[in-house]
């Protein structure tokens, strides 16, 4: 029989190789899916802010594909070890190594060719319930087809054929540098006992505290040095804690009284035994785990959040600063009808920048709002309009200020500064070119939404305001009856306005569209990474752990004999592979809350809810691989 | 003296796709208190079945087993690991020991298994190798250790928990005559304090060890001869029994 029809008959060989050729499949579909959902033709037309966005895609699907090849490489490496039996075989039967290598390398890239069709076929079908997943994120409205694209199945064909190459090379190596011994005992020797390095231990979980500690530092201030840093000490502590402090661990654990209890004896040795050759996968996991949990956890939260933001934003319909009876004209003939209009009158009064007092320092950002060639202005608006305002918004008026008093008014509730960098400016003076003002209260109300009209405001009574020399205008904002629904009324106020559109007007509706779409892109991306990360994460631990499942068989005969029962086998095995699962999973775990600490930090919401969720969806997954792999280590050893 | 082991007419019958095999016909045997029983026979006789079930490992088609007063083959799978962990001690011809654990750690796994104090666990596993002679090993692991002296290991691993019965299948198959020698020899002192030994073995030499042997031949117990005099005469003896199996044999060809 010619090698070739040897590889071909194993190929046939399915079942026994079917955890394998899914994993394959797994990985191409994945990737092949992803691209298609990138260049689907219905997405591009229905939004060119997609394409634009195309950037997003292109990072991940890189991630993707190196991801995909470690992914593989786990899962040949298992493959291959429980075959050495087989291929040791085919030595004694008088193939020749070099024969025998072709034989693996011709039926690695066999199970490839198998794998991206039935990856670029299943692809095909689910990119189009992913395209309308998609569309609905984004709100867009699109119908999604079954379509082959071209480009994306040719791309994947390229990676994966590269992958493949790659992967039945080094088999192909392995089985040529096996001695003949080797491929018979298919069980290896237990490692080497690991050395305690205590120093090591403790410096690595010193390390990842260190960069916890940093993360609550004021990290806007030097963000490019401590954010590098930062990460540097807890993924080097990550491997290090792994490496080192897992070691460390167990040996302290083996000279404790509980050490020899029941079928510790058993448990430790064979954790013992495998922590070294593990330390890297399970690191690897670890920072993979955070970055996923933190990653969507944050595109959660943004996207879970994002009607809110929009609000605070672009609290009103409509802001205008001008032409105020051509855009009502405008907005009749439409179909929106106006709920409410507030008119305020605002005069802008230069301010001296440089010696503010202390509280109000933060302002400065303020004044970057503004032109070049205006710096240094605050505005004012009289209590009257204050009021309407504060009535349009559904907030509490405050009282209104004595002469020689003033109300601030946060205007962006989405910066906060005021919460973040101060306590409170009340009691605070503040001089402007004519006169001081006493802060006595401070709130947070937009004045309007148009950026370039917008200073830090303040409140006074409505004499004082009469008596500012300043040549006030007038601002009006609207609200109206469907904001959140466009008949062409945006295109024609934009064409009243022509030049002017960017200062002189600021509508919710572009806003909305715009920022729903690419955060439901970016969630969507997110979602997608994050699934394809933790199926991909709790493969890698499922194949090393069958894969040593396949090596600790004969200890299991042993125990069995000396009579340990299944029920305490099926203990032992539970809490093996619950080490190696707890251990990636709580130490990432942390690091994404620690992560995600700052980001609540940097949001301003409270991201428990979105967090809570995307936590509780990446536990279940794992609980499941967990089961899952469980039953399978136990279906190999006994 | 007091029965240790009592097989009545247990046979066991192997069942395949296409045939049926008589491993072993009923056959019926005891193993009193304190005795040191060997098994022989040539290859394929049904030393290892008739061990195999003696030692609970598999289940006999038919008849029943007692040890020390238990009936083994009425119970469950869980009773069984038990009753096995309890009551017997296995020495392997592949040793068995575990390469994860240390010397000590193998030795110490039946006493762990039955939630023995750490304390008193550590003694006994310091008299038992001291007992063995393999004291100094106690921190090494299986991979550092000669033949001869993991079978040692195994068989300090065997005898921890005082077992009522040790059983050892080719116990000195893989290791060479001085190895063999000293395992036996240790395995001889254990029983002169006491320790039931059942052994299964197709070398005369290391047969004559114990005290009787009975000889296993197609599936049954073909003869039994005890020990009188030195161990030279009882050699001399064995390889006498030996000539008229193989005798048989020829004459049944
Ligand atoms: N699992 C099995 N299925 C079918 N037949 C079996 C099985 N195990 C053993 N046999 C058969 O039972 C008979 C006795 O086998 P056993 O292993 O007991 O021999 P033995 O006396 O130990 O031989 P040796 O000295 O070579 O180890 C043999 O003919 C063998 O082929
Ligand atoms: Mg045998």
């Amino acid at each position: 029989m010619s090698l070739s029809k040897l590889a071909f008959q194993n190929l046939k060989n399915i079942r026994q190789n079917v955890m394998y050729l899914g994993a394959v499949t797994f990985a191409i579909l994945i990737y092949y899916t992803f691209l298609a959902i990138r260049s689907n033709e219905a997405m591009l037309q229905a939004n060119e802010l997609y394409g634009k966005l195309g950037t997003v895609f292109t990072g991940a699907s890189v991630i993707l594909a190196l991801f995909s090849a470690i992914f593989i490489w786990y899962s040949s490496d298992f493959f291959l070890r429980r075959r050495k039996k087989e291929i040791g075989l085919y030595a004694l039967l008088g193939l020749e190594r070099g024969q025998i290598a072709r034989l693996i390398f011709l039926e690695t890239m066999g199970y490839g060719v198998i794998g991206l069709i039935l990856g670029i076929a299943i692809g095909t079908v689910a990119s189009k319930y992913f395209v309308q997943l998609l569309a609905s994120v984004m709100a867009m409205q699109v119908d999604a087809t079954f379509t082959i694209s071209g480009a994306s199945v040719l791309q994947t064909i390229g990676v994966f054929l590269l992958i493949f190459l790659i992967i039945a090379l080094r088999s192909a190596r392995t089985i040529y540098r096996f001695t003949l011994i080797e491929l018979f005992k298919a069980e290896q020797q237990a490692e080497s006992l690991p050395k305690v390095h205590p120093i090591l231990a403790v410096l690595s979980v010193v390390l990842i505290g260190v960069g916890y500690y940093l993360t609550g530092q004021p990290l806007m201030d030097h963000f490019t040095i401590v954010a590098p840093l930062l990460m540097l000490c807890v993924i080097l502590g990550t491997f290090g804690t792994m490496s080192y402090f897992t070691i460390f661990l167990l040996r302290v654990l083996s000279n404790q009284a509980r050490h020899f209890k029941g079928t510790n004896l058993i448990l430790h040795g064979q954790l013992l035994s495998r922590i070294k050759s593990n330390a890297v996968m399970l690191s690897t996991i670890t920072v993979i785990t955070a970055v996923t949990l933190t990653t969507v956890g944050t595109a959660t939260s943004i996207y879970y959040f994002i009607d809110q933001t929009v609000e605070e934003q672009v609290p009103y319909s409509l802001s205008i600063a001008s032409k105020q009876s051509e855009a009502e004209q405008l907005i009749a003939k439409s179909d929106q009808k106006i709920d409410s209009r507030t008119m305020v009158n605002v005069k802008n009064v230069d301010h001296q920048m440089t010696d503010l007092p202390n509280p109000l320092t933060f302002t400065r950002y303020y004044a970057t709002y503004a032109y070049e060639d205006q710096p240094g202005q605050f505005s004012y608006v009289n209590y009257s309009d204050y009021v309407k305002l504060a009535k349009a918004n559904g907030k509490t008026v405050i009282k209104e200020p004595k002469q020689g008093e003033a109300i601030v008014l946060e205007t962006f509730k989405g910066n906060d500064l005021l919460k973040m960098k101060i306590k409170s400016p009340v009691g605070v003076e503040i001089k402007d070119v004519h006169e001081s003002f006493r802060i006595t209260a401070a709130t947070n109300l937009p004045i309007a939404q148009l950026y370039e009209k917008q200073r830090l405001a303040f409140v006074v009574n409505d004499d004082t305001f009469a008596k500012m020399p300043e040549k006030g205008f007038t601002l009006t904002n609207y609200q109206f009856s469907d904001e959140r629904h466009d008949d062409g009324l945006m295109k024609q106020l934009t064409q009243l306005y022509g030049k002017q559109a960017d200062t002189e007007m600021a509508a919710y509706y572009p806003v909305y569209t715009m920022t729903t779409a690419t955060t439901g892109l970016l969630a969507f991306a997110a979602g997608f990474l994050g699934l394809v990360f933790l199926l991909a994460t709790g493969s890698i631990i499922y194949f090393k752990m069958l894969a040593e499942a396949e090596e600790s068989k004969q200890r299991f005969a042993i125990i069995q004999k000396i009579g340990v029962d299944e029920k305490e086998q099926t203990g032992i095995i539970r809490r093996l592979v619950g080490f190696v699962f707890s251990l990636p999973y709580v130490l990432g775990l942390v690091h994404s809350l620690v992560a995600m600490q700052v980001l609540q930090k940097l949001l301003n919401y409270n991201i428990v809810r979105p967090t809570l969720l995307a936590i509780v969806c990446y536990t279940i997954v794992y609980l499941i691989y967990y089961i899952v792999t469980v039953r399978a280590y136990r279906r190999i050893v006994t | 003296m007091k029965a240790i082991l009592q097989a009545e007419q247990i046979s066991k019958t192997y069942q395949t796709k296409t045939a049926r095999h008589e491993a072993l016909r009923p056959t019926t045997l005891r193993v009193h208190e304190g005795e040191f029983v060997s098994i022989m026979g040539p290859s394929g006789a049904g030393k290892s079945t008739l061990l195999n079930l003696l030692s609970t490992i598999d289940q006999p088609t038919d008849g029943s087993i007692l040890i020390n007063g238990a009936d083994v083959t009425a119970m469950k799978e869980k009773q069984l690991a038990r009753f096995r962990r309890e009551q017997l001690g296995f020495i392997f011809q592949d040793f068995n020991l575990l390469d994860t654990m240390t010397v000590r750690e193998n030795i110490a796994l039946p006493l762990s298994l039955a939630n023995v104090d750490k304390k008193m666990i550590l003694e006994r596993v310091d008299r038992v190798a001291r007992q063995l002679g393999i004291y100094d090993l106690l921190d090494k692991r299986p991979v550092e250790l000669s033949g001869g002296q993991k079978q040692r290991t195994a068989a300090a691993r065997a005898i921890i928990h005082d077992p009522s019965l040790i059983l050892a299948d080719e116990p000195t198959g893989a290791l060479d005559s001085k190895s063999a020698t000293g395992l036996l020899e240790a395995m001889q002192s254990l029983n002169n304090e006491g320790a039931t030994i059942l052994m299964v073995t197709h070398d005369p030499m290391t047969a004559s060890y114990a005290e009787r042997i009975l000889f296993v031949k197609d599936g049954e117990l073909f003869k039994e001869v005890h020990r009188f005099g030195s161990q030279k005469e009882f050699f001399e003896q064995i390889m006498e029994v030996q000539r008229e199996l193989g005798g048989a044999v020829r004459e049944l060809v």
